[in-house]
């Protein structure tokens, strides 16, 4: 009830806060998205280096995001800015995105493969027409992990100088508010969910319905 | 399609809502320089300092940048250093101990000597004159168990343990444990030592909470927290005075000092307002009355016709 | 940097912070598992897929939710201290497992699928056969990047008396000390680096295992 009421009062600056998350998570979740992918995609063929690269996406995710954006802070160019709160989001999707990109690429039936290669089908074209649809399904439970993860993990760029739904949950701790700390929760937690209703959809137009499974 | 609908509508009603945000904002801005960032940290009282800076500057006409409410002085620091921060509220105590790696200091006047001499020198950066305030630490309890024990001093609760080790549990945040005006100095002073398995590490707003829930019997909160009073709580009195001074002060670049030589005096008004008990009333309007930071600066000013 | 007085306190309570954090990751892991897997399982078959997306969405919310405002919620009833901890990194670690069961399963191709049932094998005989070998790998990245995200998340559960790593970094924060803020990473990191090795350690055994 008094939630409610903390939301009544203080809508305007409530909304504000929305959609300043709104903005920082769809920055972040676009560069995420194409770099890691695209990572993911030209490590796939070498163990070595995939092992490398998760091995620093895993070393990135363990640092605490307040340790993580301290350093970000003392770097010169990008300081207290919008840059240091993508940045720092977009480092923290790595993991997911990259290991299931890799393992996805790499379970794609052998078989499969052969054929293609039979069919005389070059191996860039292996890759977009035969591995990639395929690998659908698993990429985007990584991405979909990852964005979720993105939306909670913004609320802490607040401490440098974001102006987002963090605001809430980390003036109702200081505050012993729980009220606000409950109005923040809910938005952020819807948050998620409506996006990842926005990636049911498009997983829906991406993968082809021969390779599609009944759940969500 | 329906989607499609519902995700311009969304689109439209958060733009909606940034714009009149990014048209909004009070006084015009007359003066020609440049612009000063304000900034604090995340927690009640730096949010009402902060605050009050920012509406005292726009009401006379600087041309402003509101950050209040950045992490601690590990993000604010190196901002500052880099010109992107321009001004914020300091604790001198904190500044000598932390970034300075100095002994305690009880005296007010020289501890600010020193913080300012070592920014000046070493940062480009000065202080401006401090706050009568002590926003030190303190040792708190919940009245009734406190009673209950008979406990009205350190000194008491040190004997209290001392004879029964294992009772008191006792909620602290890092900084509390960690630094030389913390927990190891205060036992060797009153000679005493907390269970070590009785010491519980949290956040810093935690404190208050955890003891209100009686997860802890006793834990370090500050001075002047409205809280105190609020949930219940007494400060058992520092009898053989350990804490040191932490004095409020704007910290400040010193190439604003020089593009606006006329804003010491200014800000100078507000910070010779801020004793111990005023501060205490101004945290409690947030952290009690529920009342917003931003709103507690104005009335305070207000109040005291430093704006219109 | 004082070097020194890491070294000492690195000395003094780093086996402990060490252990405490391996029993806050490793309990928490084993129950997240122990929930996700099955319920990733049923809810790819009938009846239960009716609820997936119910279930999704649930925790999608749980992932979003800040983890220390979740404790700070339920403060008045759990308290602090190691029960909230445990609590709130077990719901942190179930959505990538659950995530990538379902994308594994149902990754599984059907025409496989086909022939299993063709040849007349029970449902069950078809998922423990057939489904789960071949979702195995997808399963265990989902498992390694809950493991990792968890030894992370566990660096918080210092900040409601929760023990762990963490009381190095938040220390290194709070007073300004850089070299507490890099050991307490650091050590984090190769934590999490030991754990993912561990589980990609058991993947081997289980595919061996299958396939032997």
């Amino acid at each position: 009830m008094r939630s409610l009421r903390y939301f009544v009062n203080n809508i305007d600056r409530i909304l504000g806060y929305t959609a300043q998350h709104a903005v920082l998570i769809v920055i972040a979740i676009l560069i995420a998205v194409t770099v890691w992918v695209g990572v993911g995609i030209l490590v796939r063929n070498n163990r070595h280096m995939a092992r490398g690269v998760l091995g620093v996406a895993s070393l990135i995710m363990s640092v605490p995001s307040v340790a993580l954006y301290g350093i970000l802070v003392s770097i010169p160019g990008l300081g207290l800015s919008r840059q240091s709160a993508v940045v720092g989001l977009v480092l923290y999707a790595m993991l997911p995105i990259i290991r299931n990109v890799y393992v996805a690429l790499n379970e794609v039936d052998p078989a499969v493969m052969e054929a293609a290669k039979g069919m005389g089908m070059p191996a860039r074209r292996i890759l977009f027409r035969v591995q990639l649809p395929l690998a659908t399904p698993v990429i985007l439970a990584g991405v979909r992990v990852s964005v979720v993860m993105m939306v909670g993990i913004a609320t802490l760029a607040v401490f440098i100088g974001e102006r987002n739904l963090g605001v809430l949950i980390q003036q109702g701790l200081v505050r012993t508010r729980p009220d606000m700390i409950i109005v923040g929760a809910v938005i952020v937690s819807a948050f998620a969910v409506g996006i990842d209703y926005l990636f049911n959809k498009l997983e829906r137009l991406l993968v082809s319905p021969g390779i599609r499974g009944e759940a969500a | 399609m329906k989607t499609l609908i519902r995700l311009t509508a969304l689109t439209a009603l958060l733009l909606l809502t940034v714009f009149p945000a990014l048209a909004g904002g009070a006084a015009e801005v007359t003066r020609e320089g440049p612009t000063i960032s304000i900034a604090s940290k995340a927690w009640t009282e730096q949010l009402i300092l902060g605050n009050m800076l920012l509406e005292i500057l726009r009401s006379e006409g600087y041309p402003v940048e509101d950050r209040t409410g950045l992490g601690e002085s590990d993000v604010i620091r190196p901002a500052l250093h880099a010109g992107q921060v321009d001004i914020y509220w300091e604790y001198t105590g904190t500044t000598l101990l932390t970034l300075m790696e100095h002994d305690p200091v009880g005296d007010p006047d020289e501890a600010f000597n020193l913080v300012k001499e070592w920014d000046e020198q070493n940062n480009n950066v000065t202080w401006l004159d401090y706050a009568p305030a002590n926003n030190t630490y303190t040792i708190m309890m919940q009245e009734d168990e406190a009673e209950e024990l008979g406990l009205e001093t350190i000194s008491d609760l040190a004997a209290y343990i001392r004879e029964n080790p294992e009772e008191i549990s006792f909620g602290t945040n890092d900084e509390f444990y960690e630094r030389q005006d913390g927990i190891r100095g205060l036992e060797e002073l009153y000679d005493f030592e907390f269970d070590p398995d009785g010491v519980r590490f949290m956040t810093t707003g935690l404190t208050y909470g955890a003891l209100r829930e009686g997860q802890v019997d006793a834990a370090v909160g500050f001075g002047t927290d409205g809280r105190i009073p609020a949930f219940g709580f007494i400060n058992l009195e520092d009898d053989k005075q350990y804490f040191p001074v932490y004095n409020p002060a704007p910290v400040v670049r010193v190439e604003i000092v020089e593009a606006y030589p006329e804003l010491p005096d200014l800000i100078g008004q507000i910070a010779a307002l801020l004793d111990g008990d005023t501060l205490a009333e101004l945290n409690r309007r947030v952290d009690i009355d529920e009342v917003e930071p931003e709103d507690v600066a104005v009335a305070f000013l207000r109040e005291n016709d430093l704006i219109d | 940097m004082n070097w020194e007085q890491l070294t000492d306190v690195v000395h003094q309570e780093g086996r402990q912070l060490v252990v405490q954090h391996l029993e806050l990751v490793g309990i928490s892991l084993f129950i997240a598992i122990a929930i996700a897997l099955p319920v990733g399982i049923l809810i790819t078959r009938p009846p239960f897929n009716r609820w997936a997306p119910q279930t999704l969405a649930f925790l999608n919310t749980a992932q979003g939710v800040p983890s220390l405002a979740v404790v700070a919620i339920f403060l008045p009833i759990m308290g602090i201290g190691r029960i909230p901890s445990l609590f709130a990194l077990t719901v942190y670690a179930l959505l990538p497992i659950a995530r990538n069961t379902i994308a594994g399963i149902e990754g599984v191709d059907p025409d496989v699928m086909e022939a299993a049932r063709g040849m007349g094998m029970s449902p069950r005989r078809v998922l423990a056969r057939i489904e789960l070998p071949l979702a195995l790998p997808v399963v265990i990245a989902g498992i390694q990047t809950s493991a990792v995200l968890t030894v992370g998340t566990a660096t918080l559960a210092h900040l409601i008396a929760g023990g762990g790593l963490g009381r190095l970094i938040f220390s290194g924060i709070s007073m300004h000390r850089p070299e507490y803020i890099i050991a307490g990473s650091l050590m984090t990191a190769a934590l999490a680096i030991l754990i993912d090795q561990a589980v990609g350690l058991i993947h081997r055994w289980i595919s061996a295992r299958y396939s032997g």
